[in-house]
């Protein structure tokens, strides 16, 4: 861990010296400033401020919002909601596994992609709904997939928009 | 459906003519464990066709006040709460309780750590106006189902696991049920393997989440080497990062195992290699017994006996007859380490750990790393056992059996195998031996040390004996013990003891309990001669090797087992002098 971030998550710590139980503030605290609570973020905050890892690691794996991993440039979220389910989303969700070659929750080893499945995203008129960053793609079949993330190879998420 | 309840019995018979009707009631509650059920998707149609739902409002908007069944998720807050709860329970023959919070309260007990008023104040902050006089706001403590009326069956979990809840329907539905079932029956298995990575291992099919383990192992122990990770059905007992028990803090002490209502936590069996080790001719097996171990095993053993020294002559009898060479009473070499210990801190002014329990050293190592160099192996049970082996039968064929309390000494390498006593019955059913066959006058300890039959009160890690212990470590070494040994009680499960002797001033720490141990060892511990600790309570009498239990009832029983095995000591000078006398003969040994 390099000595920036040692310095970040120390002055974390300190914000929160005053506070009873601060330990999830903490952890949200890295995630907002650093991205995610990596390994060595959580052994840090353990060994520096007498949390046993083995706590820390249960909560962060409890919440769904805490990552271990930094994303990747493009998000994407397969809608899993009943009608998109009804319409294929499982399908267009394990067509995607393949494609990546990841699980959802994971980031492809090129940084480009992190999978993730959500529960609705509101537009259930469009079933089945993919979401890139923020671009919507309704009605989605599985042979357009390879075309639709072609798009997204070596672009950054800010320039897409 | 008629459902009967009967007061006296528990029992509940029912005539089921007809669909039994179904309300599902929220309390205080995320509504989780309801949505579980609306969430069932195609097994709803099982469950329609079995039941007939006539109140559930997170799905539906009719209201019946006719039914058998009650579900009901969440805790209780408020009068109009208990009220309404008390109303459900005079209607339905069956309440079962949804969830961890009908349960136990679960998260919305957390906050009974404050006042009402202040908890009113931080979340409502600026609207008293608006509360005063508002039932919606008169709470009082959260309550679980239970405090406010009964409750026929729990089904826990946070959520809880859909296949519960259909088990529970089909039950309810097919046949009167009976209270305490085993709520894991018809359960889908998870798909999660089992951790065979320690000595100590994991199996998520038969985890009930009862945290048990975990409270052991982070609260009362302090050793955080194992916590509950991930959530809802993938939750399993696990290290930060999937990294193994033996890569986390863990130090082997088995207090998840021998407190794991279920068996989900196991070590691995050693009667193969022992069975193996024995069709050999060619091997020397020497078989070691902790007399501890033995005890505990006589609640599972099936014997006639009820005293402990007819069961071991008898098994020292049958052990023989299956080809074991030597049989060594392990006591001994507690003996032998006394006298060691004994001269140690004699000659060395520094603190010494005398502790022989190899999880205390590996908490040692672990958690206070500056005490470390306080830790002497040289002086410990094992270590001289096997010292004194190799100048008794020191060839090649030499195998070592040890039949211990505790599941630490399978990581020990120097012995070829290691059991515990939950796995005595086994080896001997799988020799289809009956203990009462054997004489127990026929079956003695092989001694080489000289040691007179005479067994002394102490040489036992169990507290009771623990002072006894460092009685007996000065005693060996040091003269004049009558000058009066002083026992100071300075703090829950912490003593002091301190004498004055010819050779100078000597004090000690004996610690049982190593949680509120920690403030102690960390408090200037230097200053003491001797620090005595034990990671499990009541010693080894509870060792991670032995049969669990948690009745006091039991504990005592072996203690007073061994209490009787061991008999008073008549000629306490005479037995110093042979244990110094061996000791001496070992302690030249390279």
């Amino acid at each position: 861990m390099d000595t920036k971030d040692k310095f970040i998550i120390d002055t974390i710590l300190e914000k929160f010296t005053d506070m009873k139980d601060p330990t999830l503030m903490i952890l949200q605290n890295i995630q907002e400033i650093l991205g995610c609570v990596r390994e060595e973020y959580l052994t840090y905050v353990a060994e520096s401020n007498g949390y046993s890892l083995t706590e820390l690691y249960g909560i962060v794996s409890f919440y769904p919002q805490f990552r271990l991993s930094p994303p990747g440039k493009h998000t994407i979220k397969i809608c899993k909601g009943t009608a998109c389910h009804v319409r294929g989303g499982a399908a267009i969700q394990k067509n995607l596994q393949n494609l990546l070659g990841i699980k959802p929750g994971d980031t492809t080893e090129d940084g480009v992609f992190t999978l993730e499945s959500v529960r609705c995203l509101g537009c259930c008129g469009l079933s089945p709904v993919i979401m890139i960053d923020n671009e919507t793609y309704g009605r989605v079949k599985t042979s357009k997939l390879q075309e639709i993330l072609v798009k997204y190879k070596g672009v950054s998420a800010n320039e897409n928009q | 459906m008629n459902i009967i309840k009967s007061n006296d019995n528990n029992d509940i018979s029912a005539d089921i003519s007809s669909k039994p009707r179904v309300g599902f009631f929220d309390f205080a509650s995320c509504e989780g464990c309801q949505l579980q059920i609306a969430n069932l998707e195609e097994e709803i149609l099982d469950v329609v066709d079995r039941l007939e739902i006539v109140s559930f409002r997170e799905v539906m908007k009719n209201h019946s006040d006719d039914y058998d069944i009650a579900f009901i998720e969440g805790s209780i807050h408020r009068p109009i709460d208990e009220e309404r709860l008390k109303d459900i329970r005079s209607r339905a023959a069956i309440l079962i309780a949804l969830g961890d919070c009908a349960c136990t309260g679960s998260v919305n007990k957390l906050r009974n750590d404050w006042s009402v008023d202040n908890v009113k104040a931080e979340v409502y902050r600026g609207a008293e106006a608006a509360m005063k006089n508002n039932d919606f706001f008169d709470i009082f403590p959260t309550k679980r189902l239970d405090e406010v009326v009964d409750v026929d069956f729990y089904i826990r979990g946070c959520p809880v696991r859909k296949e519960q809840v259909l088990y529970y329907i089909k039950r309810l539905s097919s046949m009167p049920p009976h209270k305490n079932l085993d709520l894991r029956f018809g359960v889908v298995p998870r798909d999660i393997e089992k951790d065979v990575r320690s000595i100590i291992q994991y199996n998520p099919q038969k985890c009930i989440l009862c945290r048990h383990c975990e409270i052991i192992c982070n609260d009362i122990l302090n050793v955080h080497a194992i916590g509950i990770t991930n959530k809802g059905n993938e939750s399993i007992v696990s290290t930060p990062f999937d990294i193994g028990l033996d890569n986390n803090k863990c130090i082997s002490c088995g207090q998840c195992l021998v407190n794991c209502p279920v068996g989900a936590f196991t070590s691995s069996s050693s009667v193969e290699r022992v069975l193996e080790l024995l069709d050999d001719p060619e091997n020397f097996v020497v078989f070691v017994i902790d007399p501890i171990a033995v005890a505990s095993a006589m609640e599972i053993l099936p014997t006639e006996n009820t005293q402990l020294r007819p069961v071991m002559g008898s098994l020292i009898a049958a052990l023989r007859d299956m080809n074991v060479k030597k049989v060594i009473d392990f006591t001994h070499f507690g003996y032998l380490s006394l006298a060691a210990q004994g001269e140690h801190v004699k000659t060395h002014k520094d603190m010494t750990f005398t502790s022989w329990c190899p999880s205390a050293h590996s908490y040692i190592e672990k958690f206070l790393p500056e005490f470390k160099k306080h830790i002497h192996k040289e002086t410990s049970p094992e270590y001289l056992m096997l010292k004194a082996f190799r100048k008794w039968y020191g060839d090649e064929n030499l195998k070592i059996v040890f039949l211990s309390p505790c599941i630490v000494h399978k990581g020990n390498p120097d012995f070829d195998a290691v059991l515990t006593a939950r796995e005595l019955p086994g080896l001997l059913k799988s020799r289809a031996i009956d203990l009462d066959f054997y004489d127990p006058e026929k079956g003695a300890f092989d001694c080489e040390l000289g040691l007179s039959s005479v067994y002394v009160k102490g040489a036992s890690s169990d507290y009771t004996y623990s002072l006894p212990i460092i009685e007996i470590a000065y005693m060996s070494k040091f003269n004049n013990l009558d000058a009066g040994l002083a026992v100071t009680t300075i703090g829950d499960y912490a003593h002091e003891l301190a004498f004055d002797s010819e050779e100078g001033f000597f004090n000690a720490l004996v610690i049982e309990d190593i949680t509120r141990a920690s403030k102690y060892l960390k408090k200037d511990i230097r200053k003491y001669n001797v620090v005595e600790l034990y990671p499990c309570f009541h010693g080894c009498l509870t060792g991670g090797g032995q049969v669990p239990t948690t009745s006091m009832d039991l504990l005592n029983k072996r203690r007073d087992l061994l209490k009787n095995y061991k008999g008073e000591c008549k000629a306490k000078d005479l037995f110093v002098s042979q244990i110094i006398s061996a000791y001496d003969s070992i302690k030249e040994v390279e």
